[in-house]
Order: C-alpha cells, then structure tokens, then sequence
C-alpha cells in the first residue's frame, strides 16, 4: 500500500507600514491595514475561494477518499475575518466534508520555538482556541512555522499533547529516501515525524508553470505517476496554498491539475490518501530520527539562516524577545497583541541579504526599500513599543 | 547664477545656502537668474529660475520628464561613481533617463555648462555668480561670452568630501577657480583648505559665512522642559565619509557604556547607510541607534524639537549650517573642530572628529547639566543674531558692486 498525505499552508502577515522616526510615541499604528486588506482580498478571490470550493467538491465526489490537511496561521484567519469573512465561512464548509484535518501551529507564524518555550506554548493555545471557537476543531497534530523542527521541538510538543509532528524531508538527515518513511523523533515516546518529500512538492509549488522545466506541462496523471513510482510507502506533500491560483495563476492550468489530482492518483489501486493524524494512527514508526539542530524548509541551506542570517536580523529578534516578559507581565491586551504580530517570521525574512543581488545592495537612493529599510523600520517601531511599555 | 539644487528639491546645506543668499542678495536690490539642472516647483518671487533640462527637453521632444525618473541630478553632492550606479539601474529599470542623459557626470557638467553658455547669450548680466564645482565649467563658459565678472562660491572643495580626492574633480576645482575674479569661501577654515589645495592668491579670496532665519523657529533657551525618559541626540547629514557618521556610531556606543536612557537618531542617508546599519546591528544596538532616513524640512524642524542635544562629527565640514539651525532651536551642541561654524560658535564646545572620547565626554557633560546648557544657548545668542543671511547678502552685493566698478576689492 502507497499512502499520499497533502498539507497546505496558508498564512498572510500583518505587514509593516513606512513607520516614520516622528511617529515613535505619538502613533502606535504599526501596519499596513490597507495593504493587508487588499492582499487578503486579492488572494481570497484568487486562491482561497475557488481552491476551497474545488477542494470541498473533490472531497465529496470521491466519497472522501480524497482527503487534505491545512495549517491555517491565527494572523491569517484574524484578516480572514476582518477583511474576508467569506473565506472563514468556505472553510467552515470544507471542514463539513469530513475530509479535513486542520494542524496546530504557533498563531503568529513566529520563530518562537527557537527563542521562548513560554511564548512558544502561549502562541500554540492562542491558536488552538482560535480553531476551536472558529470552526469547533481541536487539533492533534503539529507543524512548525516554516517546518522549522529540532529535537527540542520535538521534546516539547510531546509534553503539550501532540502525536504527529511534521517537518522537512532534509536529505542529509534522513537520507535520500528518507522522506518516505514514517519516523519516530528522537528523546520522544511515539511521536511521530512525517517527513516532507521536496521533490514531488516542489514539481507542483515551483516549477508547475516553468515553462523551460523539461517535464512541463505537467498534467495530473503524470505527477500521479510519478507518486506511484516513488521509493518508500509515504509521500508527504506539504506546500503553500497560495500556490493553486496566486503564485500559480488560474491560466497556468493549475485548478484543471488539481481538478484531475484525486482521480488521477485513486486510479492506482494501491494507493489511498490520507490525513497526517490517519497516517499516524495507522503505520507504526519504522526508524528513529536525530535532529539536533534546528531544520527548516527555507532556501537551500534548510536552516534558519532565511530569518537569523545577519546581524540585523540577529539584533532585531533578540530586541523582541529582550521584552518577553515585561510585554506579557504588562497585561495590556493591546500591546501583547502588538507585540506578538512583530513576531511573526516574515518580517525577518525581508530583511535577508541572502538574495539581495548587487543592483539591490546599492539602491541607497531609494532608502524606502529593501532589507535594512525593513530593519530600520523594525527598530523604531520596537522603540516605540518600548516606550509604550514604560508608560503602562 | 548657477546652482545645482533649489528647496525643497534638496540633498543637503548647498541647497539651503542658494537659497537664504539669493533671497538676501535680491532684498539688496540684485536682479537673479538662477540656472539650475532641474527644478519642479514655482518659482519664487525673488528669483527668475532656468533650468537646462527644461531647455534641452523642449528641444528634443517637446515633452516633460517624471520627477522620479531624475532624482541624481537634483544632489549637489553627487558622485561620478553614484551616477554612474544611477544610470545603469535606470537603463536596466527601462526608465527614459538613458534619453536625455550621458552615460558620465562629467558629460552631464558640460552639458549644463553649454547651457549655461547659451542662457548667458541671451541675457545681459552684471556678474556671473556660481556654486560648487558641478556649476564652475558653466561660469567659465559664461564669462567667455559675456565678460563680465565672475564669482565662484565655495561651499566644499573635493578635500572635503572624499577621503581620497578625484584627481579628476580636484583638476576642474582647480582651474576654474584660478579663473575666477572672486572666490567666496564659506569660513576661513575652507579659504584656508583653497588656498592650500589650489593656490588660489589671498588677494581672491573672501569670507561669506552662511546665515540662519531665525524667523518663525523657537527662542533658544526657551524649550519646554519635558519630563522624558529618554534623551534624544540627534545627528542630521548624508550618511557619508564627510560628516563622520561611522564617528558618532563610536560616540554612541561610549556614551551607552554609562548611560542607558539615550536614543542615538541619524537623520540621512548616503553611501555608508547600509554599512553603518549593519555595524550598529552587529553591535546590538539597534534599540538605542535608530535611523530616520532623509527628512523634509518640517520633519527636521519636528525632530529638532525634541531633541536634547545635537552632534557634529564631521571630518571635514566647510560651513556646518545646521549646527546653527540645531542652535537656534534651542538644542545644544558638540561640534568637529575640523569644521568651519567652530570659527563662529566660541560658547560650544568642540573636539577633533577621529576624538570619540572626548566628543562622548563633552555630550554627556551636557546632559548631565542643564546649566551647561543655558550657558551655551545664551552665549550664542549674539552669534546667531549676527549671522543672518542679510548680512551674507550684503556681503555678496558690496563685492559685486566694486568687482562691476573694477575697484580693487
């Protein structure tokens, strides 16, 4: 028996306006509504509407043989219902089906598990109540943001409850194959790793639509082929949601590969598809993984150097976090909240030189641009806070 | 006249200067024209502005250019290197700049000195007035035509701006200010550095110290004393090797090692933005060492307000006009020795750029002491009510009136 388990990502930051060095202790408004209003609008109409709608239907039709998992990050669901209720409510519908199974993850997509065990656990019940009040759910089974994973993780959403955890298929950790092998995490009783296979992923996340991809176009029965013909009886596909519709526009053909996906890969008679939670009630363990340092699913390095790389990056997470305990001994609600959507992981993402290529690192000519831009702009609002925090 | 920037299109103090000197010179009676490269805005009423682009625009095309499609030029500090950058980013960005401009600074100087050339052909002028080696070709070309007088204003010399002269820059300071009738130095520290550098004959040359409109900003001395729990410091200049900033980061940190309650903002931008960023970063100091980009002129004059004291680390600064504007707001300050205002500003203390010590013991001197404070803010005041840019005007018109007349100066 071959068993395909899908997750899909779906997150939206709280961005950051242009906050001016005059606004630090007159204005406390810190992000971009009108930007994230239109963003969310713009990929609620492309991609979270119509993906839903298909999923739902597919889930149906084939009497939910078919069957996904989705981590849906607490900032995203709380613009969700801000911005597009409508989102909230197809969701509610999808969950009806019966052939979903919503993930834990910390609610403000943040590196907490790296810096605060307290903040970390804080974040993952925000979150856990967030899905319980929304859409009457308790979660079973964790992902990190960004599949960061270590050993430690590991260790400590044992101690909160959860049997399955997922993370990057890291070919120098597991091995070539290893992505198709269920795992249990090292220092743990049962807990079981599904490991992410990048490479049948990757096929419908990246290069879907390159047109200059060897195998391209690739229809449903293809990839479904490919699946089939895999090493190892699991293959985990976990990828960003955004991809059927935003990062993959409609005319790309994707919602047609997605339409075709169930009954392409159900044609094979020894194949089922499964949650993450049913993968691990199911299969025992067939190895044990080591993880001691932390892996991610970013970039090639697969670490944490997308968001920890420089020292801006460096200093302004560790400014955040300098404030843990004051900001949440403050029991102002208003300024935790704030706080805490400074901790999501994207903010440090943009201020990644990694990629900045020459013509990037020399546009000094427009300051309001690029990754220091993002830094600056990081620490006056960070002062502010500061500033907020010694008046409360 | 030429000029390179005109406010509110400004990068840094030469666009202040041109303008606080035209208004004056016009308050003494002067008739200006004023030839810039570009400007955008309504004229002011006291001055004619031409620009070349505008002239050489309409001969081509007939059409305007978009403000952001042209930013470098509008800089009076720009760099051969800078535009060199700005040029190959706007031809890959697919911007129309490549259209209208040369691929060098250089070329784009003598464009705007042919310019020149052609404005002065159609005009009649008394006296050929120009600011900073980027308009000095078009001053030569003018007198060729017209004959008169011709006035070179300086307000930074190569030396000044770059730890290491461009030969090619130093040459074209160098000879245009040997042809120069008169030549104008912004304090007896510049004169001296042209004499120097260029052996430009004392005969020549002549001081003219910037001024500062007091007009419409607050008494010094009578700042509201609010009860704060940081102090704010404030450094206000391009973030380039001229003004020192890489100094005041080393300040910063002197200070921070004896007191926490201090908020560092640099106010600019420049070529060492991102490198000094990144310093401060790895230092961990981003939470005391904050960035304000370039600010517009309300946003100084707010910043300015609440701040406790300014800095000016300078390596070399010929003038030094906003240590007057920080003064005349009621901010104390700690200045370069190695600057021209230092000459003026007996009652502020000083100390030599590369001294960081000494700049961190002087500053904090200051805000330990508000008596200190008051003593230096009164002690300026006759300075500052003497430096208006009447009196710079006035300067400019009498030097006029005996270079026209052909009397010895």
């Amino acid at each position: 028996m071959k068993t395909v388990c899908f997750y899909f990502q779906v997150h939206q930051p709280f961005r950051m306006r242009n906050y001016h060095i005059l606004d630090i202790g007159k204005s406390h408004n810190y992000f971009d509504d009108k930007q994230n209003r239109e963003i969310i609008r713009k990929v609620a109409e492309k991609c979270y509407l119509p993906t839903n709608r298909l999923i739902a239907k597919l889930i149906r039709k084939h009497r939910r043989k078919f069957r996904v998992s989705y981590s849906v990050t607490g900032v995203a669901l709380e613009q969700m219902e801000k911005y597009a209720p409508e989102v909230i409510d197809s969701f509610r519908d999808l969950i009806s089906t019966g052939g979903v199974e919503m993930l834990s993850e910390t609610y403000y997509h943040s590196l907490s598990a790296v810096y605060s065990e307290d903040e970390f656990k804080r974040q993952v019940n925000i979150h856990r109540d967030k899905l319980k009040q929304l859409f009457g759910v308790v979660p079973v089974t964790f992902r990190n943001t960004e599949l960061i994973y270590s050993d430690h993780l590991a260790w400590l959403i044992q101690q909160m409850g959860f049997q399955t955890v997922m993370a990057e298929g890291v070919d120098w950790l597991a091995g070539e194959n290893g992505a198709g092998k269920i795992w249990r995490a090292r220092g743990t009783d049962n807990l079981k790793i599904l490991l992410r296979n990048y490479r049948l992923s990757d096929d419908i996340g990246f290069r879907f639509s390159n047109p200059g991809w060897s195998e391209h176009p690739l229809f449903a029965d293809k990839w479904a082929s490919w699946v089939n013909a895999a090493p190892g009886p699991l293959h985990n596909i976990f990828i960003d949601y955004e991809t059927f519709g935003e990062h993959q526009w409609a005319s790309t053909g994707i919602f047609e590969f997605l339409n075709y996906l169930p009954e392409a890969l159900l044609a094979y008679k020894d194949l089922e598809i499964l949650t993450p939670s049913q993968v691990s009630k199911k299969y025992p363990a067939q190895d044990e993984l080591a993880c001691p340092n932390w892996i991610s699913w970013a970039d090639t390095e697969r670490d944490l150097s997308a968001w920890l790389g420089n020292s801006m990056q460096r200093d302004a997470m560790d400014k955040l976090y300098k404030m843990e305990q004051r900001i949440v001994q403050s029991g102002n609600f208003e300024l935790i909240a704030d706080w805490r959507k400074l901790s999501t992981s994207d903010h440090y993402y943009y201020m990644s030189t990694k990629y900045a290529a020459d013509a990037e690192v020399h546009k000094y000519f427009n300051p309001h641009h690029g990754p220091h831009f993002a830094y600056i702009v990081m620490m006056r609002i960070l002062s502010d806070l500061e500033e907020r925090l010694n008046h409360s | 006249m030429f000029g390179w920037e005109f406010p509110p299109l400004i990068s840094g103090g030469l666009g202040v200067a041109c303008f606080g000197l035209t208004k004056a010179i016009a308050r003494q009676g002067g008739k200006i024209t004023l030839v810039l490269p570009r400007y955008y805005e309504k004229s002011p009423k006291f001055v004619k502005i031409v620009t070349t682009d505008s002239v050489l625009e309409k001969l081509r095309s007939g059409k305007s250019l978009k403000k952001n499609e042209v930013m470098p030029l509008i800089s009076g500090y720009l760099r051969p290197e800078d535009y060199e950058q700005w040029y190959k980013e706007s031809a890959t960005s697919g911007s129309k700049a490549k259209l209208i401009y040369g691929p060098d600074l250089y070329s784009e100087i003598e464009k705007y000195a042919w310019m020149g050339q052609k404005i002065a052909e159609k005009g009649d002028f008394d006296i050929i007035h120009c600011h900073d080696w980027l308009t000095y070709q078009a001053g030569v070309a003018a007198k060729k035509i017209l004959g008169a007088p011709l006035v070179m204003h300086v307000h930074s010399i190569e030396a000044d701006r770059a730890p290491f002269s461009n030969p090619r820059i130093f040459k074209i300071e160098k000879q245009c200010l040997n042809q120069a009738d008169l030549v104008m130095c912004v304090s007896r520290y510049t004169l001296e550095q042209v004499k120097k550098n260029y052996q430009v004959p004392e005969s020549k040359l002549v001081v003219v110290h910037n001024g500062v409109d007091l007009a419409g900003s607050a008494r010094p001395g009578k700042r509201p004393d609010r009860a704060k729990k940081v102090r704010q410091i404030l450094y206000l200049g391009r973030l380039t090797w001229q003004k020192g900033p890489e100094y005041l980061v080393e300040i910063a940190k002197l200070m921070l090692e004896k007191r926490k309650d201090l908020r560092f903002i640099l106010a600019g931008w420049g070529d060492l933005a991102h490198p000094i960023i990144e310093r401060v970063a790895e230092m961990g100091l981003g939470d005391h060492i904050l960035f304000g980009g370039f600010l517009d002129e309300l946003d100084v004059k707010k910043l300015f307000r609440n701040s406790d004291l300014f800095l000016l680390p300078s390596a070399s600064e010929p003038f030094g006009l906003v240590v007057l504007e920080a003064l005349s707001q009621g901010v104390p300050a700690v200045i370069s020795k190695q600057s021209g205002v230092a000459e003026l500003l007996d009652g502020v203390p000083k100390a030599d750029f590369w001294d960081t010590n000494q700049f961190a013991r002087l500053s904090l001197e200051l805000l330990e002491s508000p008596e200190l404070v008051d003593q230096q803010l009164k002690s300026i005041l006759p300075t500052l009510e003497q430096l208006n840019w009447n009196r710079s005007g006035k300067v400019c018109m009498d030097n006029y009136k005996s270079l026209a007349a052909g009397r010895p100066l």
